[in-house]
């Protein structure tokens, strides 16, 4: 079967070639059928790439222990779930689920559109076929998944295969990569519309409104996949955190910085015709990051926790990149007259404004990060001296970007498009501004000295408000209006238009989100070595270890303590922290007891024991949750931004005989 | 996490004025001067982290050369010493150099560049006043009062 | 068997790729000269009405309101120009009628284009033949195009 399969991947990859030049071919030729049989092909390579993909999970499934990439990743003993997951679990596997899940897009595309933007979908479909290419590539010659274990030309098998790495053993680590890689993925959809409409120099923004909720999707996916991540590292990695600044953890990071700043400006490009050229470079950094990203994680280039092993593709990376950037430079270099600004800028204070400095501050961060993750890299070419940069350095340089982003988000809706006077600036501006001082007042006489703390607790007190007042302004006009009531109101404000208010709810859960940053700042941590029956004290925690247990099955062997937590004199139960030794990897894991509160966790991690004392690592972290909760709110903001509006206003075309649309729908 | 550094930085600062000993506890000291050291040290156990930040609870590499920096301290060796010792032991690679200016410098750099772009872009299309679209000033007024009325009369057949 | 299944799924690829019939052509739809210049109109519309909605919640002093107001209605105005110019373009014959850009081969014969019914007063179309005009509401005589 594995023949089968490494031969469906080299069909795939010469469909794929000849998708690149059937569609350019019949574009420039005006040939029909070619344009069409290229789409074929697309749908072809979707085929081909799932034959490959099913027989590599069914082997996986199967234990088919002959293949190199099933001994390296799965064995018996492990879950049926976990054994589908390591699908993605290895170098091989995941690149070959990278070329499905992009062949799946690519078959979309083309299906929904067959009919549609006849005069760029072959370039769309040459660029979305010129990716797949490359990956297919990888899959092929390079990291195939098919390679089979061989002794002296003989393929043999090995009893028993080595597993998933038991910290992935977990239901949200089965998730997280492919929604990052949905969303990694996702972006190149954009980024072959934007290219394919700059090719043929099309009048307007068709690109923009075909692919507004690709992106959304994508953006989605990203968002999705990052706090899964985060999720993941705070439950399961026993250190408490779950952002770290790692390689892998910022490679991820950029194209979703990307992607939010192009979300954001291209709203000047439908509002008022400005900003295309700019638009053109989000979209293609956002795709170029995403690729990037993959290579970061991928060649071993920056040293991280999760990258895969070293591997020779990285150099296929780099002329990718090299590639594709210089293709994408010239061709809008090239066609920057065609990129004109309809529109001018009426007053410096306006919401045009506005989105100039968000893109701005979402780029630096972006940058920021990069340039981080590199510097390592970078001062050892330069200067030959590794440089050590942690998380600290990371949080110093991007905590003062991050809370300047937040005011950002409260400041944007405040200023009207085109101009804004003093005069309703100081209208919009008057109750967030005196909330947020007051809470700062407040936060100050009661105690708290920390200034970022202060700064962030305002902004998000600012920014809530002013959410909060966007809704209720508007709802109240409409209640006014059509005599309904306020609730009612505000579900009919948001179903109106679902893009602007799904937004407001999105910045509702970065607001919420940061609340559970800034809670960091008083975090608590202590590490104890304790008899049985001795006791700590954490913030207003009193910890006494009651006994340890210790046993094992056929995974794994474990150790646990029972600890009995009191608070104020009131018995809160026990909390049973374990540890893990995986049998088959011989990796220990730590499964962490957590007590989730709105205002505070108590996390405690039992780290083994030592002669006759277990060590205790017992944190408290105040506001944690929150972030989960902004996430939530957050994915719902984005789902309410997808859902189409209720009004959908149509304005007359103008008439021309032989046109059979008579309307432009404008959606919100 | 930002506290951490913050309360380091206190407490680095305590160190400082008040002089050491009678104000902080052992544990506490002991950790601040393990760490300012380890953070010269590359940690050797798959992470990318300093002997200092490494996360993990039984590092292999970590906790023992953390261990090894106190004893050291303890018997009056100085930083520079501990770290040669390591150096010595594990090759220069484990060196790992304070962060550097440069390593600040560009990112903000980057955002001055940024503010001087946005400068440049705003003078290039800040045109107060007229209306928008650079044609709308050779639109004759009566054209401009002709279109007017259709568009009054849209907007209320929209509304 | 391996080596027949292989060839099978190669011979399959290649014939559904390369089998493409002239009914397998997508119909393109015509795209108008007015494309773009619509949908800038239909987006100015829109900033004025959301502009509107803003003054109404409070969020905007009079004076900006009036000012962008009228911004927003000589951008109208110089599209709506704009239109009025291609039009007189294309009844001059300086601009070709739209066709697809794509030629279809000539062995596929062209659709009869169905009936019009085309309103005197406002020119809309219509594919069947109406007493009052769905567009301006004015009588109409069935007039074929």
């Amino acid at each position: 079967m594995e023949n089968i399969g490494a031969l469906a991947v080299l069909l795939a990859f010469c469909l794929a070639i000849y998708a690149i030049a059937g569609s350019v071919a019949g574009k420039l030729r005006r040939n029909l059928f070619l344009i069409v049989s290229a789409e074929r092909a697309v749908y072809g390579v979707w085929f081909l790439v799932t034959v490959a993909s099913a027989i590599l999970v069914s082997a996986l499934m199967t234990g088919d222990f002959r293949i190199s990439y099933v001994a390296q990743h799965s064995n018996r003993a492990m879950p049926m779930v976990y054994k589908f997951t390591a699908w993605w679990g290895g170098q091989e596997g995941s690149l070959l689920f990278w070329s499905w899940l992009l062949s799946s897009y690519a078959a979309v595309v083309v299906f929904t559109n067959r009919h549609k933007h006849r005069d760029f979908m072959p370039y769309v479909v040459a660029i979305l076929s010129a990716v797949q290419t490359f990956f297919l590539i990888l899959n092929t010659f390079v990291v195939s998944p098919f390679q089979m274990l061989a002794v002296d030309k003989l393929i043999t098998a090995v009893p028993d295969g080595n597993g998933l790495n038991p910290l992935l053993q977990y239901p949200a680590m089965a998730i997280h990569p492919p929604m990052l890689y949905l969303g990694y993925v996702g972006f190149v959809v954009p980024f072959a519309f934007a290219m394919g409409s700059l090719i043929t120099r099309q009048p307007g923004d068709g690109w923009i409104h075909t692919t507004r909720r690709w992106t959304m999707v994508t953006w989605l996916f990203q968002s999705c996949g990052i706090v899964l991540g985060a999720g993941w590292a705070y439950h399961v990695l026993g250190w408490g955190g779950y952002w770290a600044w790692d390689p892998v953890e910022n490679a991820s990071l950029l194209p979703w910085l990307g992607g939010t700043a192009f979300l954001h400006s291209v709203m000047m490009q439908e509002k008022k015709g400005m900003m295309k050229v700019w638009n053109m470079v989000l979209v293609s950094a956002t795709f170029f990051l995403c690729i990037f990203g993959t290579f970061l994680t991928r060649s071993g280039v920056v040293s991280s926790v999760h990258a895969f092993a070293q591997s020779p593709i990285g150099k296929f990376f780099v002329v990718f990149l090299a590639l594709g950037i210089a293709a994408t430079i010239y061709l809008i270099l090239d066609r920057l007259h065609y990129l004109k600004s309809e529109s001018q800028l009426e007053s410096v204070v306006s919401r045009e404004s506005s989105f100039l400095f968000n893109n701005l501050v979402l780029l630096a961060s972006c940058f920021a990060v990069l340039w981080g993750t590199l510097f390592p890299v970078i001062s050892e070419a330069v200067s030959g001296e590794k440089i050590s940069l942690d998380k600290e350095w990371f949080n110093q340089l991007m905590i003062p970007i991050g809370l300047f982003l937040l005011f950002l988000t409260g400041v944007g809706p405040l200023f009207a498009w085109r101009r804004t006077s003093s005069d309703s600036l100081r209208r919009n501006f008057m109750w967030p501004g005196a909330g947020a001082l007051l809470l700062v007042i407040a936060l100050l006489a009661a105690g708290m000295r920390n200034f970022y703390a202060l700064i962030s607790f305002g902004f998000c007190l600012f920014v809530a408000i002013t959410i909060a007042l966007e809704f209720y302004k508007g709802s109240k006009s409409i209640s006014a209006k059509s005599e309904m009531n306020l609730a009612r109101a505000m579900l009919e404000l948001t179903h109106r238009n679902t893009r602007r208010y799904g937004g407001y709810l999105v910045h509702m859960g970065i607001v919420l989100m940061f609340i559970g940053f800034t809670g960091g700042a008083f975090n608590i941590t202590r590490v104890d070595d304790m008899k049985t029956g001795e006791s700590v004290r954490i913030g207003s925690y009193q910890l006494t270890v009651n006994a340890v247990h210790e046993g094992e099955n056929d995974n794994y062997m474990w150790q646990s303590a029972a600890i009995g937590v009191v608070k104020n004199g009131k018995s809160l139960g026990v909390m049973e922290p374990e540890s893990r030794v995986y049998k088959a990897s011989r990796q220990p894991t730590h499964e962490v007891a957590i007590r989730q509160r709105p205002n505070e966790d108590l996390y405690i991690n039992f780290a083994g024991v030592n002669g006759d004392r277990a060590t205790v690592q017992s944190y408290v972290f105040p506001l944690v949750s929150w972030i989960w909760i902004g996430a939530l709110t957050l994915i719902f903001g984005t789902l309410v931004a997808l859902v189409p509006s209720k009004v959908k206003r149509e304005y007359a075309r103008t008439q021309v005989v032989g046109i059979t649309r008579k309307h432009v729908a404008v959606e919100k | 996490m930002w506290l951490s550094r913050s309360k380091l930085s206190v407490v680095g600062l305590g160190l400082l004025v008040i002089g050491l000993a009678t104000a902080q506890n052992s544990a506490q000291r002991q950790s601040v001067d393990v760490r300012r050291v380890g953070h010269h040290l590359a940690c050797k156990c798959g992470c990318p982290d300093t002997v200092a930040t490494c996360a993990m609870l039984e590092c292999s590499f970590s906790n023992p050369a953390k261990q090894k920096i106190f004893d050291m301290e303890r018997s009056g060796v100085s930083d520079q010493v501990i770290i040669d010792s390591f150096i010595k032991e594990y090759g220069d690679g484990i060196y790992r150099a304070d962060p550097n200016s440069f390593g600040w410098i560009i990112p903000y750099s980057a955002l001055a560049i940024g503010v001087l772009v946005i400068v440049w872009f705003v003078r290039r299309y800040y045109k107060p006043g007229t209306a928008a679209a650079p044609e709308a000033s050779s639109l004759p007024p009566e054209a401009l009062d002709r279109y007017r009325d259709q568009i009054e009369q849209d907007m209320a057949h929209l509304d | 068997m391996i080596i027949a299944l292989t060839s099978l799924l190669a011979v399959v690829m290649v014939v559904f790729v390369i089998s493409v019939r002239a009914k397998d052509l997508p119909q393109p739809e015509p795209v108008s000269p007015f494309e773009h210049l619509d949908e800038r109109k239909a987006s100015i519309y829109e900033n004025l009405r959301d502009l509107q909605f803003e003054y109404r919640v409070g969020k905007l002093s009079d004076q900006d309101y009036q000012q962008t107001k009228l911004d927003l209605q000589k951008e109208l105005a110089t599209v709506m120009a704009e239109i009025d110019r291609v039009k007189a373009e294309i009844a001059a014959g300086r601009i070709p009628v739209p066709a697809p850009e794509l030629v279809r081969p000539a062995a596929v014969a062209r659709k009869p284009e169905p009936t019009k019914y085309v309103c005197p007063s406002c020119k809309a179309e219509f594919q069947q033949p109406l007493k009052f005009c769905g567009d301006c509401g004015k009588p109409m005589k069935a007039a074929k195009a």
